[in-house]
């Protein structure tokens, strides 16, 4: 994944303007400024920006999208360190395991979009930081970590308030790396980020004229979402959380709109939906016939390994969609996914350890293991394709410009690094092949 | 590790076929994504589209940076170029990288042409072609709008226009 990475160039939409916001200020001057940022508080995440950019002395391109790729790769180390391998029935299931937490479309905008930092992405890798502190042998520096993670994650962006409700469903189905008076301090530091932001600070949520949003088989303009629900948005957001869990279980909706059964009904459905779908649809099945099978031992408090991950998987999915509330976007999701592809490497582990708490019929595995197979390629195939569209991005700057809805004059300083990352991606960037895999390219996601 | 888990069981699962059906096809998948890493690096291009070699052909694409680039290291916007078989259709075609885009329509690289100084072209064909293909640049090659119904085939525009 690291070489398609690579072959990105830092992207203009949503990456640009964020280098000519942190340059020319000091990492403070950064960080403060992002406190008082109306309905968003993000300080963190500018200021990991902030920090690759001093880093880079210049080359934004290997800076940025280096550490990327790096973001990557620790994120798939920390996830299997946190799946245990040390079986052989967990060995086999370990590739099917990476399969899903790389194939699943929520973890895609994790790392088809730049940012040019990507929050989502850090957001994964305190996820799994998490986990891995609270399967530790609990010590002072694993209470530390713990606090340390959640402050970090919080104030990157508001999902990264789930390492809280990770460490709280770890600690309540049994892993005691972090102490009871570290989970208190984590709690207060919660109580302590809604105090700051919606009191001290005074922010809002955002409201419903902020963007668009998808609703049934459609995606509605902020005029029209303020004319539906603007009298009563409940309904509205409601909607979104229930899809942000449905598209999680069953990769649809998508972006809360139903694009499979759309065209479904429509009579043109493509094949990649289909791929999405039954995968999706065939790995919560098998979750959930899992837990319905060990529930009564749940209820007796007898929770082993993987029951501990089906029960994390299933705190975090409900809260992590309260975060799609405002509008589902699949990539707000991208936690709950990872825990879903936790939660299916262990149930699919215990299969092939011969426990019989689950049956799985050898099509159905074979269907499972291709389906996520060809979403794992298929993601490498998007970010190909992202290479390609990001340098197009570049060739229309000047358009580009046209279409802010601000004026945007450059100082000469930023003149300057407009034309270094234009050269990046438009005159030096290396001849990237576009894969041309005729008809096997329909089972591909395009969408994401 | 799971205190039900053993290796016993996990043998006879093996034996069942289960195994292989959940391992194989991921490791599968990475090692072909592997190997097109490496074949790539190593300049394998048997799984890649055709690559656009002249200006033309990038605009035939509608590939704008590689346009740019095809610009910045030399090559003429201004002259005639070749475009290969399935740039455009199944014809090959010398082309102005204007009249490529035009044809393949491709509005705003039409404008990015332009603005780059693919200035110098046969009014008179790239309008034929715009008000056959691309009505919506007429008024960016200086010519007036139409109202054109539905673009016509790519051999079709250039019989009517006249080949260069």
């Amino acid at each position: 994944m690291a070489a398609f990475l690579l072959a990105i160039p830092v992207q203009l939409s949503d990456s640009f303007t964020e280098f000519i916001s942190v340059h020319g200020r000091s990492l403070s001057q950064v960080i403060a400024a992002e406190f008082y940022n109306g309905t968003y508080f993000r300080p963190f995440r500018r200021a990991l920006i902030k920090s690759v950019y001093e880093l880079s002395g210049g080359h934004y391109y290997a800076a940025f999208r280096g550490f990327q790729a790096l973001q990557v790769l620790v994120l798939l180390l920390l996830f299997a360190r946190m799946l245990r391998v040390r079986s052989s029935a967990a060995l086999a299931a370990l590739p099917l395991g990476i399969a899903i937490v790389v194939g699943i479309h929520t973890f895609a905008g994790a790392v088809v979009e730049g940012l040019p930092v990507n929050h989502f992405l850090t957001i994964l890798i305190c996820c799994v930081a998490a986990m891995n502190i609270a399967q530790a042998q609990r010590t002072h520096l694993t209470d530390v970590a713990a606090v340390a993670v959640l402050v970090c994650a919080m104030l990157t962006i508001e999902s990264g308030l789930l390492i809280w409700v990770i460490f709280i469903a770890a600690y309540a189905v049994g892993y005691r790396g972090i102490s009871r008076s570290a989970l208190i301090v984590l709690t207060v530091c919660v109580a302590t980020y809604f105090l700051g932001r919606f009191v001290l600070i005074g922010g809002a949520a955002p409201g419903l004229n902020e963007r668009s949003a998808g609703f049934g088989f459609s995606v509605l303009n902020p005029d029209d979402l303020v004319r539906r629900f603007g009298g009563n948005p409940i309904p509205f957001y409601a909607y979104n959380v229930l899809s942000a869990m449905s598209c999680v279980l069953f990769a649809e909706p998508r972006g809360g709109v139903w694009m499979f059964v759309r065209e479904l009904l429509r009579g043109r459905p493509e094949p990649w939906q289909f791929v999405n779908v039954l995968t999706s649809v065939a790995t919560t099945v098998l979750i959930a016939r899992y837990a319905a099978a060990r529930s009564a031992n749940w209820r007796a408090r007898g929770f082993d390994e993987p029951d501990r991950f089906v029960i994390i998987f299933l705190a975090v999915l409900p809260l992590n969609a309260l975060f799609a509330g405002g509008y589902e976007k699949d990539v707000i999701m991208s936690p709950a996914g990872l825990f879903y592809a936790a939660a299916a490497y262990f149930v699919l582990r215990e299969r092939l350890s011969g426990v019989k708490a689950v049956s799985l019929a050898p099509a159905i595995a074979l269907l499972l293991a291709v389906g996520w197979s060809v979403r794992f390629v298929g993601i490498h195939d998007s970010l190909r394709a992202r290479a390609l569209s990001v340098r197009e991005e570049w060739a229309y700057y000047d358009d580009w410009v046209r279409e802010q809805p601000r004026p945007m004059p450059l100082t000469p300083e930023e003149q300057a690094i407009k034309q270094h990352l234009y050269d990046d991606a438009v005159l030096r960037a290396p001849r990237v092949p576009q894969p041309s895999l005729g008809v096997t390219e329909r089972l591909f996601d395009f969408s994401q | 590790m799971s205190p039900r888990e053993t290796e016993g069981t996990f043998t006879s699962f093996a034996l069942s076929g289960l195994v292989g059906r959940i391992f194989v096809p991921p490791l599968v998948a990475f090692l072909l994504l592997s190997l097109y890493v490496v074949a790539e690096a190593i300049g394998y291009r048997g799984l890649a589209r055709s690559e656009a070699e002249t200006i033309a052909e990038a605009a035939a694409l509608g590939h704008a940076a590689r346009a740019l680039q095809l610009i910045e290291e030399g090559q003429n916007p201004n002259q005639p170029q070749h475009v290969r078989a399935n740039f455009l259709d199944a014809g090959n075609y010398e082309l102005r990288p204007l009249e490529a885009a035009i044809v393949a329509r491709h509005a705003e690289l039409v404008r990015l042409l332009l603005r780059v100084g693919a200035a110098s072209f046969d009014k008179t064909r790239a309008s034929c072609l715009a008000r056959l293909r691309l009505p919506e640049v007429l008024s960016d090659l200086g010519d007036r709008d139409s109202d054109s119904p539905e673009p016509i085939e790519i051999a079709a525009a250039f019989r009517m226009c006249g080949a260069d």
